[in-house]
């Protein structure tokens, strides 16, 4: 276990500085919630001819954020075995005595991490415009159910990796689900708005819950009843797992889908 | 003792294949067929072959990255089927010499990287990693980005990763390739100080040469299957290959029975080929002796392996 303790933080470390060595990437990251939720605070403004109420604006700044870290953890997963599978970085790792989930987990919990400290910069600027300082401690304790949140979505993560083995365009696996995540979560609406069948899919979606709980622990409400699906969410990653061992084993140590 | 025992090792891939405009059918390919081999302990061991014979999917399924369809090796007395793990302990290998960095760390902090992925703490992988870097020649470029590497740095640094965890095989597939003349030479001076260290060497070439001058035994491998086996002169042999004796006679622009050419030294030179070079040298000098010949150089040219190659690959081409 030691062993494997020691491999995870060779990988995160790694994977962290070679991160803040992209500077550009994480500027970004941190900018695009603002910018995505200003601009339709501002377009609210022009269709109703006065400034919403400013919670709102709130309400989707911490929904774009989320929806930053999964498209940076759906993505970083994918582009992590597809990268490593073109610079052939994934053969040696492979060719090492080391657990294939530590590779991939590592990879997850590095853009995790990064998704936290963008929640960090971009939460607190939002709570302490809207809030002031009354709800800093609830903002703290939300970005802990925040971290808790993503165990789940790390299931996601292995799901994504494993279809870019056979899939190889990382983008046609991690935008598409983007793209359903940014439509059924509630991250810039609420989702009872919606069709039923999106509501059906938000709901089963880990995503969505991360969204709510951030939400509701910063405004003081959260309580257990709230949480009571949070355990079923872990299917995914218990699913993740299996179909991630066996995508790796069928597809790239039987048919040798290295590289190309 | 064997390191290395491959046993029957069979491989196939699926392709698809089209069988008319509309219609594609996946078929089985094989990359490798039955191939077995013996590597001894402290031996360097060649697999030479043409692209696409075969050469990385053996070396991908000793490297326990590909499952035999059939067959299996044993590894420092360990399956690669029911021991992976114990078998990636054991090895070190270099599949492609420039990949496989993080190429925006410094080659320090790549190989303290490797080294923690093989169980070693930070402190102990430090240490380590610098002392590869001064056996591999690279001390004073530890600290730059491995992305203002040349590619000889990028071998070298690919070299002291695979000994990293002080693996007693160590695997190169094509471990020279695309780099200059020198900095080859520098990387087979390093193969060659490994086998003397006591590592068990298993490389894959293109270069005959290289082949010839680093390997104790070679395999010569075709379509996924073995063709000849030996060592460099052996497989010389089996093949009956000749050999080019040249004799220098000083003073004289030709020699009766013989075809002869003139040197730069206006000397004329006797030239024969032939498959018993000792018998035809102790013939030749005899006569020429008594014909009261001078003798000048004697050269006895031996057959390359890239003629071995060219012959037995030749041959299975019908070229």
């Amino acid at each position: 276990m030691k062993k494997e303790f020691n491999q995870l933080l060779a990988i995160l470390e790694v994977e962290i500085k070679n991160l803040l060595r992209e500077r550009g990437t994480v500027g970004f990251a941190i900018f695009f919630p603002i910018l995505i939720s200003l601009s339709t605070y501002g377009v609210g403004t022009g269709i109703l001819g006065k400034a919403p109420n400013i919670d709102l604006w709130f309400y989707q700044l911490i929904g774009f954020t989320i929806l930053m870290i999964a498209i940076i953890m759906s993505s970083s997963s994918a582009w992590y075995v597809r990268q490593g599978l073109l610079s052939r970085r994934l053969e040696y790792l492979f060719a090492a005595s080391i657990n294939p989930l530590i590779i991939v987990a590592a990879s997850s919990i590095t853009s995790g991490l990064m998704g936290i400290g963008i929640f960090l910069v971009v939460g607190l600027i939002g709570v302490l415009v809207v809030y002031g300082i009354s709800n800093l401690l609830n903002f703290f304790l939300a970005t802990i159910i925040l971290a808790v949140s993503l165990i789940p979505i790390l299931g996601i993560n292995l799901i994504v990796a494993a279809t870019t083995i056979i899939g190889k365009e990382p983008e046609a696996i991690s935008q598409p689900l983007s793209a359903i995540v940014s439509t059924t979560s509630g991250l810039a609406y609420p989702i009872t708005i919606l069709p039923f069948i999106l509501q059906i899919i938000g709901e089963v979606m880990p995503y969505y819950y991360a969204a709510e709980y951030v939400r509701a622990m910063i405004n003081g409400y959260l309580n257990l009843v709230n949480l009571e699906s949070f355990p079923f969410l872990f299917i995914y990653l218990i699913g993740g797992y299996f179909i991630y061992r066996y995508f790796e084993y069928n597809f790239i140590r039987k048919e040798g889908n290295y590289g190309a | 003792m064997e390191e290395i025992e491959a046993r029957n090792l069979t491989k196939t891939f699926k392709r698809k294949v089209r069988v008319n405009i509309l219609k594609r059918i996946e078929r089985r390919i094989y990359a490798v067929k039955k191939v077995s081999f013996k590597v001894n302990k402290e031996e360097i061991f060649g697999l030479l072959g043409p692209n696409g014979a075969g050469k990385t999917t053996t070396i991908k399924m000793i490297c326990t990255l590909l499952v035999p369809d059939e067959g299996e090796a044993i590894v420092h007395g360990f399956s690669i089927l029911d021991k992976p793990e114990k078998v990636r302990e054991n090895i070190g290998v270099v599949l492609a010499p420039d990949k496989g960095f993080y190429e925006r760390l410094s080659g320090i902090e790549n190989l303290v990287y490797y080294g923690r992925l093989y169980g070693m703490n930070k402190k102990e992988a430090y240490k380590r990693a610098i002392e590869l870097t001064q056996i591999v020649g690279l001390d004073k470029d530890a600290y730059r980005y491995v992305e203002e590497y040349s590619l000889g740095m990028k071998a070298k640094l690919s070299i002291a990763k695979s000994l990293i965890h002080d693996p007693p095989i160590v695997i190169l597939d094509e471990p020279t390739v695309g780099l200059d003349p020198i900095s080859a030479r520098r990387i087979r001076n390093l193969i060659l100080e490994l086998a003397k260290s006591g590592k068990t060497i298993l490389l894959t070439s293109h270069n005959m040469w290289e082949v010839e001058n680093l390997c104790n035994r070679v395999i010569l491998i075709n379509k996924g299957e073995i063709v000849s086996q030996g060592t460099p002169r052996q497989l010389k042999e089996k093949l009956n290959l000749n050999y080019i004796v040249e004799v220098e006679v000083l003073n004289s622009e030709k020699v009766e029975n013989y075809e002869t050419f003139i040197n730069d030294k206006g000397n004329a030179v006797i030239k024969i080929e032939t498959s018993k070079p000792n018998d035809t040298l102790i013939n030749l000098l005899d006569e020429l002796k008594y014909k009261k010949y001078e003798i000048g150089e004697i050269k006895v040219i031996e057959p390359t392996l890239e003629e071995v190659f060219a012959k037995v690959i030749g041959d299975e081409k019908g070229i």
